[in-house]
């Protein structure tokens, strides 16, 4: 590498060389650098710097990606890693302690090794205890919240941890020996003098310089001459360093942004610096700072040249070894587990009666044909297993999925680990990899460059319980869950900017509302030339007060230039990583607290681990949909007083497939999206393979180039096909001549030019620009072309043909998912479809209980009443803490969780004071439970209290009302949530947990509306709307009826002329019509032409209706959308043969403006107006 | 002028909703010949600063116009 940076042409000013920054910051260092180590890398290269360290504040987030740019770097720059560690030293008792940092070099791996154990000791790895307080065991081995934000190493912990790293005593005027000298008086010099005299002693005396920085600002030469003097009188070396934050001087801004937000201050931030000086320095700048010591610039260069290139990670030793089994005995262990797995799997393989070939009269049709078929692919599979020595990581897995059994918790396997038969008999995953044509090099081969994965989906409730018990079984060599990069979004970087601007919170809201997350090349048209003019210029922003832009100037720039920016380290909770054999995790990577109790997390992304590192990481995935079928399961065994497996339903049952054929698949997993629904309605499943296909084929690319309409069509013999060759024929007839799975392309390729199914792997990797490093540019691909025609044509096949054939995969190829992905998935879809068709209102409870999919609790209640599941109000002495079922698995009931604002401990008082006695009246129900006057408000508004109405302390025939029984709130003490652990409110939250009110690509939802809706007037009357409304805003249900369903509004709505959502769907070709409907989503996904296009669902009493918005309509209308909640829609019903139905809005209207204009009107009681 | 006794720069006060509260600058420290100590600002300093390198050779000579050395300060 650093022969070849030799060659290099270097810019004229490379003479200043060798010098190398040795204390740089990125954005990994949180909360003040700006620059990812990509652009520094990029910098450091175009000044003609051969050699670049990295060294973020109390973290080693970014090496990967930083040892990743470096070697890409075109002629090759040299990665030097360290880190900048924050140090707290006491220098008088009873004062506080002293901070400032250091910079570590690693100059070898056991350097590297020593500054992963020194930053894991230190950010709150369990059972360090902080020597100067930062946290104690009492706090549960780890971190305070303050502790984790700002973290400090006592000296101690540094000095065990010294071994082969280079050691620079911070920049001026922060880094710690100048703080100690010239802030804190006598006493402090004296202890700098300490410090470097230990500091000599444990890391050596060559290995400790005084660093000397300039950051241009008021009396930093007088500063440097100090730190120098000292340096002199003790003989330590010196050494020049550049001390960067960012890339450009410009760049400053954002820095102190990034800080004051880190402090939750305004601008300016704590330790405040006035400069822009602390950015990439040129060769030729720091030579000019620094041309009077000579003795420093030299000392930066030796830096360099011990520490450059030390440190290389990745390679096959990463991997993992399983408790209890090494080498030999894992091996061992696995095939065991494989063959005892297979006996279950495959019984009849098993079985001593076959004929003489070998051929298995009782294996189903189309899964193996003999048992020497099966041997032969197991003993396959797992010789690759041991030459990769991934042994250990599938005895992990194995044990993963143990532990989840042994708790009774739903688990099954995903993604291309399902190709492999090894997996399958060790229960891992679900689909039979021979029936389904799944080939197991797509999931592992010798010649693929990154690990491969195994994931499971576990339920989303028990997932921590699982994980837990198999981190605590690894937690002596090591495991942690990865991290992830969080960057900001455009809405994210309003609220940073506006906070450090020092706007409050009420303003900062008002500020960020609506704008969206990101701007995306398609949304912006050719005239707009910032994306504020596209974002400004969308409906969704109509009256925004950003439209002030010259009031917000310097607000709207900084959010821009925020963007996209490094903002904190986030948690990927699901993906572990566990310590490679012989070795202990916290050697290979810095671990720290995450922030959840117990729960360690290495500094590492999630991809960099993988990709970089090459450790394979094991997914324990929170799955919703396990959640909601564990739920029903439970309800079903309860119904039939036998235990039901939700996840093992009776293979190809007819109404199953007849509720999936017929489109109204909410609830179904994977095919519940409208896209799915329309599809379903044409594909016409009948089998577990057909919904596989229309898994694979529901995604943007196959959605973008339209393979969906072929297949279609094919599948329902309404278009001949034929595939290129008849040798192809069992590859492809499955599918209909069209190439939908990579592993079709795999096989293709090999059966066709006698590559190998590794090599041909490669292939479809170089094809779709897969990972690995293999996408190759267009000679690599012309290359690849000829080498497979060549190849073809030497067996015997026509140029012509072969030449066809590749360019059939060429086209196909890239928007080719995995089949064995498609499969797992597939299996889940049928187990929930076979609930809804079999016990609905479990079914149904248990999606309500678990919400797993894109649509609100209040559509979920609406299709079970559809399918004639009854709903029964909420009940203070019927309702569980759930949804639950009576009436004989016919009839649902409201649970008390759904009550807006009704904290967890709340709910079990409730729950069990009730058992205890009744509750007789209000004041009862607030003297017995944690329950508040507030949410006595909201019980009774949501219907919980009719009951009280009722009560045995009323006369015959006498019923209080909802508003009296207000009123009787009124003579209650008031009662307010305290501070008393466990009162935390039940969150309704959006299903992807954003927190920022609306989800992506949704600006305006049912789950915004909730968060929206106002708080109802007490003094009202409580008519049989207001009801109504006031149960939609407590419960965010229609518990009584459909909002639309009632004679009067279906008057207002005929005389309006509005056709039922499930009439337009039958009507004709270019008819023109007129619906109605609340709103569930809006979305505007990717498309061919790539022109904005908007899809908006919404919901009558006869079901759901999704409508095409294009860009004309959307920009005259679509301000509507985001200023009410139900809409008037008229548009033109389009029935294409081949892309089915679609309903084209031309014009859009709020429904209650719309009906204020017909007599005896009345008002839709949801929206942003109700 | 005897001596220029320490040079560096101001960045700061940006986020000020008055221009007048920002500061971008450099200053010198200079002893004139009579013994006093004054500092002297260069405005305009950051012109030169935003090359595609983020360095420049000439960012503290460089100003726009109307740039000029002021007297900000004296030293007791």
């Amino acid at each position: 590498m650093r022969e070849a940076g030799a060659l290099k042409a270097k810019p004229a000013f490379a003479s200043f060389a060798p010098f190398a920054h040795l204390h740089v910051r990125s954005g990994f260092s949180y909360g003040f650098g700006t620059a990812t180590p990509e652009e520094l890398v990029a910098g450091a290269s175009r000044m003609g710097y051969s050699s670049l360290a990295l060294t973020d504040r109390d973290g080693m987030y970014g090496v990967p990606r930083f040892l990743a740019a470096c070697s890409r770097e075109e002629g090759g720059l040299s990665p030097i890693v360290g880190a900048e560690v924050t140090i707290e030293v006491t220098v008088q008792l009873r004062k506080p302690c002293v901070r400032g940092h250091l910079v570590l070099l690693a100059y070898s791996m056991s350097g590297y090794a020593s500054l992963c154990k020194l930053i894991t000791a230190y950010r709150g790895y369990r059972g360090y205890r902080g020597y100067m307080g930062a946290w104690t065991k009492e706090q549960g081995g780890q971190p305070s919240p303050s502790g984790r934000r700002d973290p400090a190493c006592d000296l101690r912990a540094l000095l065990e941890h010294a071994e082969d790293l280079i050691c620079l005593t911070g920049a001026v005027p922060h880094g710690l020996l100048p703080r100690l000298m010239l802030g804190e008086g006598t006493e402090g010099l004296g202890k700098a003098r300490y410090l470097l005299a230990t500091l000599r002693e444990a890391f050596g005396a060559d290995n400790v310089y005084v660093e000397l920085s300039d950051d241009e600002t008021a009396g930093s030469r007088r500063r440097i001459r100090a730190v120098e003097e000292l340096a002199r009188r003790h003989g330590v070396p010196t050494v020049a360093t550049g001390e960067v934050a960012y890339l450009y001087p410009e760049d400053h801004r954002l820095s102190e942004v990034l800080a004051a937000a880190r402090h939750l201050s305004p601008l300016p931030p704590p330790l405040y610096r006035p400069t822009d000086r602390l950015y990439l320095r040129s060769p030729g700048r720091i030579a000019r700072l620094f041309h009077d010591r000579p003795e420093a610039l030299q000392s930066a260069a030796e830096i360099a040249g011990r520490c450059e290139g030390a440190v290389r990670l990745g390679g096959n030793s990463m991997l993992p070894e399983a408790n209890g089994y090494a080498g030999a005995e894992a091996r061992k262990r696995l095939i065991s587990l494989t063959i005892r797995g297979a006996r279950r799997r495959y019984p009849a393989a098993f079985e001593t009666s076959r004929n003489e070939a070998g051929a298995l009269p009782g294996v189903l049709p189309g899964v193996f044909s003999s048992q020497a078929e099966l041997t032969k692919r197991l003993k396959r599979e797992l010789s690759v297993i041991f030459t990769l020595g991934f042994e250990g990581y599938f005895l992990i897995a194995r044990e993963a999925a143990e532990i989840a059994w042994e708790m009774n918790v739903p688990v099954t396997g995903r993604g291309s680990a399902a190709n492999s038969v090894v997996a399958h008999a060790l229960h891992l995953t679900q689909p039979e990899p021979f029936g389904e044509r799944l080939v197991f090099e797509r999931f592992m081969n010798e010649k693929r460059s990154d690990p491969p994965d195994i994931d499971l989906d576990v339920c989303s409730e028990l997932r921590d319980g699982v994980r837990g018990e198999l981190m605590r079984r690894y937690e002596k060599s090591g495991v942690a869950v990865a991290a992830t990069a969080n960057t900001l979004s455009l809405r994210g970087a309003v609220r940073m900017a506006a906070r450090s601007l020092g706007y409050t919170s009420k303003e900062t809201d008002e500020l960020a509302r609506n704008v969206p997350r990101h701007i995306r090349d398609r949304d912006q048209p050719d005239g707009a030339s910032s994306e504020w003019d596209v974002a400004l210029s969308s409906p969704a922003m109509r009256g925004h007060p950003l439209q002030d832009r010259r009031r917000y100037a310097l607000l709207l720039e900084l959010a821009t230039k925020l963007e996209g920016r490094l903002s904190q380290a986030g948690t990927h909770t699901g993906g572990l990583v566990f310590a490679p054999k012989g070795m202990k995790l916290s050697e290979v990577a810095s671990l720290e607290a995450s922030g959840t109790r117990g729960l360690v997390r290495c500094q590492f992304d999630k991809d960099d681990i993988e990709g970089v590192l090459g450790m394979p990481k094991l997914d324990l995935l929170g799955l919703r949909t396990h959640t909601s079928l564990r739920k029903a399961g439970e309800l079903v065994s309860k119904k039939l007083g036998r235990r039901m497996d939700p996840l093992s339903p009776p293979p190809d049952d007819r109404e199953t497939y007849r509720l999936i054929r017929s489109g109204s698949t909410v609830g179904i997993f994977q095919l519940e999206s409208p896209g799915q629904q329309s599809l379903q309605r044409r594909l016409g499943a009948r089998r577990i393979s057909d919904i596989t296909a229309g898994v694979a084929l529901f995604r943007p690319g196959p959605l973008t180039a339209d393979m969906v309409t072929p297949y279609v069509l094919r599948r329902n013999g309404l278009e001949p096909y034929e595939v290129p060759l008849k040798e192809l024929d069992d590859i492809l007839r499955p599918t209909y001549g069209c190439l939908i799975y990579q592993e079709q392309l795999m096989s293709v390729a090999s059966r066709l030019s006698g590559i190998t199914l590794a090599e041909s792997d490669m292939l479809r990797r170089a094809m779709t620009g897969g990972g690995g490093g293999d996408g190759g540019g267009a000679a690599k691909m012309r290359a690849l072309a000829r080498r497979f025609v060549d190849k073809a044509v030497g067996r015997g096949v026509p140029s012509e043909k072969a030449r066809e054939v590749y360019g059939f995969l060429e086209g196909f190829g890239r928007y080719g998912f995995s089949a064995a992905h498609a499969a797992s998935f597939a299996h889940i879809s049928y187990a929930t479809a076979y609930m809804l068709a079999h016990h609905p209102a479990e079914a149904y409870a248990g999606v309500l209980n678990a919400r797993p999919g894109m649509y609100s609790p209040r559509v979920i209640l609406n299709e079970a009443r559809r399918r004639g599941v009854k709903i029964l109000g909420p009940n203070l002495h019927l309702s569980e803490r759930e949804f639950s079922v009576e009436g004989d698995g016919r009839a649902l009931r409201v649970g008390l969780s759904y009550c807006r604002g009704l904290s967890k401990r709340a709910v079990s008082d409730i729950l069990i004071e009730r058992g205890k006695k009744p509750f007789v009246s209000v004041a009862d129900l607030c003297g017995r439970t944690s329950v508040t006057t507030g949410d006595l408000e909201n019980l009774i508004g949501g219907g919980f209290l009719d009951d009280l109405g009722r009560g045995p302390g009323l006369g015959q025939g006498q019923v209080r009302t909802r508003r009296e029984l207000i009123s009787d709130i009124q003579a209650l003490p008031r009662k307010k949530r305290g501070s008393t652990r466990g009162q935390e409110e039940i969150p309704i939250e959006h299903p992807e947990g954003t927190s920022e009110g609306s989800p992506e690509g949704s600006p305006a939802s049912w789950w915004a509306l909730r968060q929206r809706s106002p708080v109802r007037e007490l003094a009202g009357a409580f008519s049989a709307e207001d009801r109504e409304r006031e149960e939609l805003r407590v419960l965010g249900l229609n518990v009584g009826s459909h909002p639309l369903s009632k004679g009067r509004y279906h008057n207002a709505l005929d005389a309006l002329g509005v056709v039922s959502s499930g009439e337009i769907l039958s009507l004709a070709h270019g008819s023109r019509a007129r619906a109605a409907g609340i709103l569930e989503s809006l979305q505007s996904p990717p498309t061919k032409s790539g022109r904005p296009i908007w899809f908006l669902q919404t919901e009558d009493t006869t079901g759901l209706l999704q409508s095409t918005i294009f860009e004309g309509v959307y920009k005259r209308h679509g301000h509507v959308l985001y200023e009410s909640g139900a809409y008037l829609l008229d548009g033109r019903v389009e029935q294409d043969p081949r892309r089915g139905f679609s309903f084209v809005v031309e014009k859009i209207r709020a429904l209650d403006e719309a009906l204020s204009v017909v007599p005896n009107k009345v008002g839709i009681s949801v929206g942003m107006g109700a | 002028m005897v001596r220029v006794i320490e040079r560096w720069r101001e960045v700061g006060g940006w986020w000020e909703q008055d221009d007048n509260r920002s500061v971008d600058r450099l200053v010198i420290r200079v002893e004139l010949s009579d013994g006093a100590v004054a500092d002297l600002a260069w405005a305009g300093a950051r012109t030169g600063a935003r090359t595609a390198t983020g360095d420049s050779s000439s960012d503290n000579t460089k100003g726009g116009a109307g740039d000029a050395w002021r007297l900000v300060g004296l030293v007791d």
